[in-house]
């Protein structure tokens, strides 16, 4: 290693000893200072805090010069990390304190490294063990190549240039494996039927016609059409009866676990050039149906129609709340997350200005602190919100003012920066069901395209944007109009649906008592705009999950705090990273196709306009209102509907481990013949990787780039940054001539030089700009990052001083030449620009200071736009499986499966409901390789009430093994020889709902570490330590229908989690 | 047979050389033996920490107690006085200062300065959660002090009880005396002796393999360098927190404050009027834990 | 009727050899243990809450025995006057000398750096119960090597003037291992005043069965009648000790439990009724008190029964000592019962039963006890007696009044 004091002595300045402050801290510079240091004591050097022999040793870890902050990505959090670095190893991790997750507030951005190098912030016990992610013995080094079946877990490492030759070029890539002597692959090149970017654009604009038509007649018509027009070219198409299938580049499919910013940039880019349209996500399995509701509530209304909602969510403002009402939202043991939530709660609750309650039906740790607890039965939350609703409308404790504002006008007189369509006049069916609201010139009222509204009785056209007109509606409206409609408000439907059963009713459906439920209610109320519901996977995570956010959603509409400090609030937002400021253009992809045709997760798209179509149910559900459905990818490609899939690729995920009813993308991703290639890039062999063809592997979250953007807490403006702070695990490729570790991006840079992938290679970003090297996006980006958004400039950073250039690279001395070259790097962004980089990653992102959060008590970044209480688009979707369309409010549902039939032939037999939840010390597949967090809980059990286990003759620590109707066996099963059972012990534990069992997330690994592999012909041996405990996904209820797929919400996407019933048999 | 001149001379000799034994053992001990810490201006640190950060009227409370800190360390060692005080209304039983104990100071496996203890109370519905984090109570009446035969565990004039590592026997006698099991012997053990053994070693490995070189990397504690893996202490020793001493050295907080997410753990000066610690010890009723025992822990708990 | 004629007898090798060959076999299985311990750093199943177990208890033990020796065999011989034991003592001095290096070879092996032990003697802490245990120990043993010699040498001067410096310090070593563990706040069911001197009963019982085996073994009066008649006698003081040691440890129950500190009583219940009930009720209690109990009662005159009964009651009493030890560690504070799931570890956990490389430690403490004895009695004591048995006014009729029988060496 460089010797540090040898390295920084020359461009020493005041600021240096700040760092270390005595002389342990400065170690040699230090010592040679002493005197300007005026340390006391003639010595000191020795024996500082402890006399005896052994010479003291300088406190390197609070050096700048060993200090990189980045992101942890041990959960999605990110939290703001720094990296200490002794003699060229990270052997600590704590709380990067320019990062708002973790100081309240953050130090100023402008404060100098050297001044903030003392200063450590608060992070979680996961992210600390990071570095154990990044070290662990089991990662992969090179490129390993399936030897065996699927699953087997033999493999050969190859070079990087042969993997990334045979995925591109196909043939009898597996002939040594028994039963694929003649299998012939396709490569990448050949399932890339339609390279002309021209013609996929003129395609794409006829199979929208397609479904833009108003009849399947007329869509008929133009296919037949389209088949004339492309005649020379059908052959590029999945299904030439079907074009809207799109090309057959779409046989292409890249999904992924967890992306973020900068690596979802490539990946978008390398499925884009390749020409497909699936580059699909995780979203439902995490918390689709809160995105996607959220997304539902925030479609604006624009030329007539609904569209443009946010891929998002609202969150509680604790930080300034006065109350909160936490619905199955685990703040202190995950969520997003720990770190940043925490203290931003607890000094609340400790002098008494924040009091919050929790509905849950298992007792958290959040809720040890909470004035109430709410134990609901899992499932039921569209009956709690209802009942809570229903009492607060019934007892005029509802914003009033809030709710009548019908437009941004009237929002702006009320002092309100948001607004929703209480007051909007619904049409009301012959049928009774409301359908779309009403516009107001058919009653030849208005302009355009606006609305209707009733003020004091009389109907009054509104444009929800304007500013100028402000229009306050009535509420509670339920009456004809002059032609004879039959007309209610949002309002009113609300009511309505609330009232579909008594108080006492809804009680005893979600099983909490009718009196806290009220005090509760009361206590929201009773806040002013200081109150808030924060909701996460709890409610979201069943099929009902969609009506469970609404409902939820809706009470913080009824509150009026949206955008209000103490309130509801969103992110603050990200800065930019793609050149919005027009310094570097990334999103410009010249030369690719466009791709087009339907996604294979079927989403974005109504059933009813596709030419798929064929009635009720369909064999799969379709998703017009959501998007990255992890349960989707795999399973349609098993049941090859919409189409069959090629070729996918895998980043960062592990389905098979993380979706309810897993197995059964096992059994999928074991098909050969239903899957033909399965690229996997992970940085071990993992739960899901092991059944790849080849595994790339990857850098981990400390040796390399991403943007990990913002959480919907964090509302100031923000962009955290993770950047390589040490040597890469992985050996190097050459790439476009250039070294590099293998990785993701080396992966992709690959192939696309393979393949000649428009986009990559020289002027991949335009003339000039060539994406040769991964680190020519990552730079480019952090260049745009420091200029800002503004063309002048005027929202840069400032230049990092001499100082600070000089730490930069002190900082990264142990970094090998193909990951920091400071040459090349100043080269790829320009000498001009190259200060602000410095500054950006010497701060491990961009941060506005804390105090810009708010203005006037209100987010200085907020949502500010309409509130869709009622959704016409959502009532306007039709339901592929029951063919009756959706509700357009918040109302309940019960749990149901894909053919709208309630589960309880699946509960027969089978009385205990299962849930699942997170513990702080771990991740999902990431984090049981670190062997500082096993000691905090070393395996997870089946959590259950003593009555429970009494009931059923059960003994605390007993093991047993958990079934349920679709996994009698209750059994994993791995490959054709081998089954994993999921058996746990029991704990048994007051903090259980009886009736209802739990397990942690993050155990039960069958990969990762944990088993045997044979690499090259060697066994390595795995870890029994990282397969304890037990983990029940697979015991998760499938859907009667779609039968290869967990349960899942038909609107808004999410699997389920929480609605299955088992059965303990003692194992 | 009566015993001749010689032979009585003999005996006495031996007698003798055995009392001049002991008389030399107990002086040489309070000579040599006797632990001295540095005091004086010596230990005064003029640091310059935070100088450059604004005070501002809304402050992490971790930077208020960074800056008590650096008041504190420019006073000689004897006039400071550690106390640590835990809020438990705050602590959300997150480990996090478990851990970052754990990783700052190298601890081994089955070694543990700070468990955070999780008690659960009651039945269904009426339940609690109690969360007590443990680190070493820093008594004013150490009972694990005086039971070592050897000083290699003292009270410092901070008031913070430290072992020495090269001096300790490993007898454990200490560790049977403390009564909040704030002392772990440190067995020798390592973290990934065994982990992913069997693979082909070298640059053309397709799996990492070996030992992660974390594991190798000496510990900073009392402000030197401990090498574990060379095998010397402080295998074998008996060891404890120490309120990361190495740490106020260069002006920062014990790991254990500045990671809790919960903000739950102050520390600071008990000697500083104007301390944060101070003001929470006199606004609250403060626990200890165990009063009866009469140990004075330094350590309090909000509850 | 004449009484017969009492003869020294020096060519009992066969005791020895047994002793030897035991001591190796001891030697060769129990350096497995010393091994493991030393090379593989195999600390035994002890852990950071229960940091003490078998070594220490064996420690105890080893001590114990050696000190109730002694002062059993002052006691039998000038106060109670027990005759045909007198020229025991160097037998005596030496078993206890071996025992007290087997000891401390023990307990070096629980310490976690035994090459610094040296420190416990140059920069002893005397407020330290432990300090005093090692400084007594090591006097111990200087005193027994100059009493050894003394013997050897017929200094009989010495060797009285020796005893009024032996005595006290015994008591003392094992006043100190009781305060060793009395002291201890921490530990309810250590902090007990009735402990130092529960621990001096416990001592005496165990030095007496040894003495009686000893003399069983190694007697030079062997195979004459006052031979028997000692170990009768002998026998009889072994059943009052039992008898008494019984009633201090029913007295420590009493104190223990009448109180009811909880964490006291509750360890007590633990100890009589927790997992290791055995180890009290069949192991300590049945075989090492009621059955030698019966066995010196009913069968007082065989001598099988005596040795039997000898053997049971030292073999078994290691479970004294470690049903002190571990009890005092085993039971969690109340306060912080939760801290065994807080940070799991198996050296973080109050459930301790001894493994096989302490328990291989402890054979190999034995063998050295063995071996070094049998060594040193073949070297110094074989001569010994053999001179012994040459000087006729040693005869035993000087101090039993009966008739000086004609010795070998007169015979020849
Ligand atoms: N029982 C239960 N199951 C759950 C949940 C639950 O609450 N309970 N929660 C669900 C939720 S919210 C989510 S978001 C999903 C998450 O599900 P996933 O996104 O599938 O899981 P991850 O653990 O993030 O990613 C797993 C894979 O990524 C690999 N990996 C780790 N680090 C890296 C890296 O740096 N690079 C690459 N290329 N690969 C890497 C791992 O080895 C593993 O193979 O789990 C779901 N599953
Ligand atoms: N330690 C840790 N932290 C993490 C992660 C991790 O894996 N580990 N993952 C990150 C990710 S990807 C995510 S998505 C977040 C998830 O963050 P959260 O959603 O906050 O975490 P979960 O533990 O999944 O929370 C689900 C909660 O819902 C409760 N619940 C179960 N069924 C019901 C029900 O029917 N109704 C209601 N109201 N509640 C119910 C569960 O008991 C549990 O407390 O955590 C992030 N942070
Ligand atoms: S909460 Fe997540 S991101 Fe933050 S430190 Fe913990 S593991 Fe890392
Ligand atoms: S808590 Fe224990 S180790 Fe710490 S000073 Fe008190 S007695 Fe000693
Ligand atoms: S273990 Fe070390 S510090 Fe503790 S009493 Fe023994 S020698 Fe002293
Ligand atoms: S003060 Fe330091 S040594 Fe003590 S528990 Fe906290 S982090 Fe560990
Ligand atoms: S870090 Fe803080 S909040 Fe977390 S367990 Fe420790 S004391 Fe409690
Ligand atoms: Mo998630």
């Amino acid at each position: 290693m460089t010797d540090t004091a040898d390295n920084t002595s020359g461009a020493r300045t005041r600021r240096q000893f700040l760092a270390g402050g005595a002389l342990l801290g400065t170690g040699l510079i230090g010592r040679s200072l002493e005197a300007a240091q005026d340390i006391g004591g003639a010595r000191g050097a020795d024996s500082a805090v402890l006399k005896n022999r052994r010479p003291d040793t300088p406190y390197t870890l609070a050096q700048v010069e060993n200090t990189l902050y980045s992101a942890c990505l041990q959960c999605n959090t990110g939290c703001g990390i720094k990296c200490k670095v002794q003699d060229g190893v990270v052997t600590r991790i704590d709380g990067n304190p320019y990062n708002p997750w973790t100081l309240l507030p953050h130090l100023r951005y402008a404060t100098h490294p050297d001044d903030a190098v003392p200063v450590d912030g608060a992070i979680c016990p996961k992210g600390q063990a990071g570095l154990q992610t990044a070290y662990d013995p089991h990662r992969l080094r090179k490129v390993l190549k399936r030897a065996g079946k699927r699953g087997e877990n033999r493999w050969v490492s190859i070079p990087f240039e042969q993997g990334v030759r045979e995925i591109c070029e196909g043939g009898r890539l597996f002939a040594n494996v028994e039963g694929e002597a003649d299998r012939h692959v396709e490569g990448l090149r050949e399932i890339m039927a339609l390279r002309d970017p021209e013609l996929s654009g003129r395609m794409a604009d006829d199979v929208q016609a397609i479904w833009d038509a108003d009849s399947q007649q007329v869509r008929r018509e133009l296919v037949d059409q389209f088949k004339q027009k492309y005649a020379d070219h059908l052959d590029k198409l999945i299904d030439p009866d079907h074009p809207d299938l799109g090309p057959k580049n779409n046989q292409i499919v890249c999904m992924w676990g967890r992306l973020k910013g900068g690596r979802s940039d490539f990946y978008r880019r390398f499925t884009a050039a390749m020409g497909s349209v699936n580059a699909h996500g995780h979203t439902t399995v995490c918390q689709g149906s809160l995105y996607f509701t959220c997304s539902a509530i925030s479609d604006q209304y624009r030329d007539g129609s609904f569209s443009g909602g946010r891929k998002f969510y609202w969150q509680a403002d604790t930080e300034n709340a006065r109350f909160v009402l936490f619905v199955g939202a685990n703040l202190f043991e995950a969520n997003y997350g720990p770190p940043n939530r925490s203290v931003r709660l607890t000094d609340g609750l400790a002098t008494g200005r924040t009091k919050i309650a929790v509905a849950d039906p298992r007792f958290s740790k959040l809720a040890s602190k909470a004035w109430k607890w709410l134990p609901l039965k899992p499932g039921s939350d569209t009956a709690l919100a209802m009942a809570m609703i229903r009492w607060v409308l019934e007892n005029d404790r509802y914003d009033a003012t809030f709710l009548r504002a019908a437009n941004k006008a009237a929002a702006n007189e009320v002092n309100e920066t948001s607004w929703s369509n209480a007051t909007w006049l619904v049409r009301i069916g012959d049928d009774g069901k409301p359908g779309a609201f009403v516009r107001a010139r058919e009653l030849g009222l208005g302009r355009g395209d606006e609305l209707l509204v009733m003020r004091d009785g009389a109907a009054v056209a509104v444009d929800p944007n304007s500013i100028d007109a402000p229009v306050h509606g009535d509420l509670f409206v339920d009456a004809s109009l002059d032609d004879g409609t039959r007309v209610k408000s949002s309002l009113q439907l609300l009511l309505d649906a609330s009232r579909e059963h008594t108080l006492a009713e809804w009680a005893e459906m979600t099983g909490v008592r009718e009196s806290d439920i009220i005090d509760t209610a009361y206590e929201l109320t009773s806040h002013g705009k200081q109150a808030s519901v924060d909701i996460h996977r709890g409610p979201a995570q069943h099929t009902n999950g969609f009506y469970a956010v609404l409902g939820w959603m809706t009470l913080n509409m009824l509150l009026g705090n949206y955008d209000h400090q103490g309130g509801l609030i969103q992110d603050g937002g990200t800065y930019d990273t793609m050149g919005r400021g027009g310094l570097f253009n990334l999103r410009n992809h010249p030369g690719r196709n466009t791709p087009f045709g339907i996604s294979s997760i079927r989403h974005g798209i109504d059933y009813e306009k596709t030419t798929l179509f064929a009635g009720y149910p369909a064999k799969r559900n379709w998703y017009p209102l959501a998007s990255d459905l992890y349960q989707e990818t795999i399973p349609s490609i098993g049941d090859a509907y919409p189409y069959p899939v090629k070729a996918l690729f895998m980043y960062m995920g592990a389905p098979t481990y993380a979706l309810p009813a897993g197995h059964t993308n096992i059994e999928i991703l074991r098909d050969v013949n239903k899957l033909p290639l399965f690229i996997a890039n992970d940085i071990l062999v993992g739960t899901g990787s092991m059944y790849a063809d080849y595994i790339f592997p990857d850098t981990s979250f400390l040796e390399r780039w991403e943007f990990q953007g913002t959480h919907f807490m964090m509302t100031n403006n923000v962009q955290p940054v993770r950047q390589p702070v040490m040597p890469p695990i992985p050996i190097d490729c050459e790439v476009f001539g250039q070294r590099m570790p293998i990785c993701f991006e080396s992966m992709m840079l690959g192939i696309a030089e393979q393949l000649d992938l428009p986009g990559f290679g020289d002027d991949a970003f335009g003339p000039g700009l060539d994406l040769k090297h991964l680190d020519d996006l990552y730079l480019r980006a952090i260049a745009n990052l420091a200029f800002g958004e503004a063309a002048d400039g005027s929202q840069s950073v400032p230049d990092a001083d001499a100082r600070e250039l000089a730490i930069f690279e002190q900082a990264r001395r142990h970094l090998p030449a193909s990951v920091f070259d400071a040459r090349r790097w100043r080269s790829i962004v320009g000498e001009a620009i190259w200060p602000k980089v410095a500054y950006v990653l010497n701060r491990g992102g961009r941060f506005e200071d804390h105090d810009k959060a708010f203005t006037n008590g209100k987010m200085t970044h907020g949502y500010g736009k309409l509130l869709n209480l009622y959704q016409e688009k959502t009532a306007a979707t039709i339901h592929a499986g029951t063919g009756e369309p959706y509700p357009g409010i918040a109302c309940h549902v019960p749990v149901r499966d894909f053919l709208g039939r309630e589960p309880s032939d699946k509960r027969d037999g089978h009385d205990l409901a299962l849930i699942t939840h997170r513990t702080i010390s771990q991740c999902k597949s990431r984090t049981i390789t670190n062997p500082w967090l096993r000691p905090l809980m070393p395996d997870n059990g089946i959590l259950i009430n003593p009555r429970d286990a009494q009931r059923l003759g059960l003994r605390q620590g007993q093991m047993v093994k958990v079934t349920s109707a679709t996994n009698p066996q209750g059994d994993w099963p791995l490959t054709d020889r081998e089954r994993k059972p999921m058996i746990g012990k029991l704990v048994f534990t007051q903090t259980m709902r009886p009736g209802v069992v739990s397990f942690a997330l993050g155990f039960g690994h069958w990969a990762t570490g944990a088993v045997d592999i044979t690499v090259d012909g060697h066994v390595i041996r795995g870890a029994s330590e990282r397969a304890a405990g037990v983990h029940a996904n697979a015991a998760m209820w499938t859907d009667s229908h779609v039968k290869n797929t967990c349960m899942f919400d038909p609107v808004g996407g999410s699997v389920s989690f929480y609605d299955t019933h088992i059965r303990l048999v003692p194992a | 047979m009566a015993m001749s001149r010689r032979e009585f001379v003999t005996a006495t000799s031996l007698a003798g050389a055995g009392v001049a034994a002991v008389a030399a053992g107990v002086t040489l001990n309070k000579v040599v033996g006797a632990p001295r810490d540095p005091t004086g201006p010596g230990t005064i640190r003029r640091l310059t920490v935070l100088n450059n950060v604004e005070k501002e009227r809304h402050e992490d409370v971790l930077l208020r107690m960074q800056r008590e800190l650096v008041k504190a360390m420019a006073k000689p060692v004897e006039q400071r006085r550690w106390i640590m005080v835990i809020d438990t209304r705050k602590c959300v039983g997150c480990d996090a200062c478990t851990v970052g104990c754990v990783a700052e100071n190298k601890l081994p496996p089955g070694v543990v300065y700070r468990p955070v203890v999780k008690e659960e109370f009651g039945e269904f519905p009426n339940i609690q959660i109690r969360f007590t984090p443990r680190p070493c109570m820093q008594c004013e009446n150490p009972p694990c002090v005086p039971v070592c035969p050897v000083k290699a565990t003292w009270k410092r004039p901070d008031g913070i009880t430290t072992i020495d590592y090269d001096k300790c026997i490993g007898c454990r006698y200490c560790l049977t005396a403390c009564p909040y099991h704030a002392r772990t012997s440190d067995f020798g053990e390592n973290w990934q002796d065994e982990t992913a053994p069997g693979g082909e070693t070298g640059e053309g490995r397709a799996i990492q393999g070996g030992r992660a070189p974390w594991a190798e990397a000496p510990s900073f504690e009392y402000a030197k360098s401990w090498d574990r893996s060379s095998g010397g202490s402080p295998k074998g020793n008996a060891r404890k927190c120490h309120f990361c001493l190495h740490r106020l050295e260069v002006g920062q907080l014990p790991v254990c404050a500045t990671t809790c997410i919960g903000r739950a753990t102050y520390f600071g000066d008990a000697n500083d009027a104007d301390s944060l610690v101070n003001e929470l010890i006199t606004k609250h009723q403060v626990q200890t834990l165990l009063p009866h025992l009469g140990t004075k822990p330094r350590v309090y708990y909000i509850v | 009727m004449a009484a017969p004629a009492i003869q020294y007898r020096f060519d009992r090798r066969w005791d020895f050899h047994i002793s030897l060959v035991v001591g190796l076999i001891a030697l060769l299985v129990g350096a497995v243990g010393v091994f493991r311990v030393l090379v593989w750093h195999d600390h035994g199943a002890l852990g950071s809450y229960v940091p003490w177990g078998l070594w220490v208890a064996a420690y105890v033990y080893l001590v114990w025995m050696e000190v109730g020796m002694i002062l059993g065999y002052y006691a039998l011989k000038h106060v109670l006057k027990v005759e045909g034991i007198e020229k025991l003592g160097p037998v005596i001095v030496l078993a206890a000398i071996c025992a007290l290096l087997a000891a401390l070879m023990i307990i070096g092996m629980d310490l976690g750096h035994p090459f610094r032990a040296w420190r416990a003697l140059v920069f002893a802490d005397f407020s330290s119960p432990m300090t005093w245990m090692i400084w007594l120990h090591s006097f111990y043993l200087v005193l027994l090597a100059v009493e050894f010699w003394a013997y050897r040498n017929d200094y009989e001067d010495l060797i009285k003037w020796l005893n009024w410096v032996n005595i006290p310090a015994g008591v003392a070593l094992i006043g100190v291992i009781g305060a060793l563990f009395g002291v201890i706040a921490a530990r309810p069911f250590w902090n007990a005043s009735i402990l130092p001197m529960a621990f001096f009963m416990s001592s005496l019982v165990a030095g007496t069965a040894l003495i009686l085996l000893l003399h069983l073994l190694f007697s030079p009066l062997a195979g004459q009648r006052v031979y028997q008649r000692t170990a009768q006698e002998l026998g009889r003081f072994l059943m009052w000790a039992i008898l008494v040691g019984l009633l201090a440890s029913g007295a420590n129950l009493v104190v223990t439990m009448y109180p009811d500190v909880p964490a006291k009583s509750e360890a007590m219940r633990l100890l009589l009724f927790g997992p290791y009930w055995w180890s009290v009720w069949i192991v300590h209690l049945a075989l090492g008190t009621l059955v030698p109990l019966v066995l010196l009662a009913l069968f007082r005159r065989s001598l099988l029964a005596l040795g039997t009964a000898a053997t049971l009651l030292v073999s078994t009493f290691v479970m004294v000592p470690l049903n002190v030890v571990i009890p005092g560690l085993a039971y969690p504070t109340p306060e912080l019962r939760g801290i065994v799931s807080a940070y799991v570890h198996p050296r973080l956990s109050y459930d301790y039963v001894p493994n096989m490389t302490e328990w291989l430690v402890v054979v190999f403490g034995l063998g050295v006890a063995l071996t070094l004895f049998a060594v040193a009695y073949y070297l110094l004591l074989n001569r010994y007696y053999a001179d012994l048995a040459r000087q006729p006014e040693n005869a035993i009729a000087a101090s039993t009044g009966a008739e000086p029988a004609p010795t070998q060496a007169a015979s020849q």
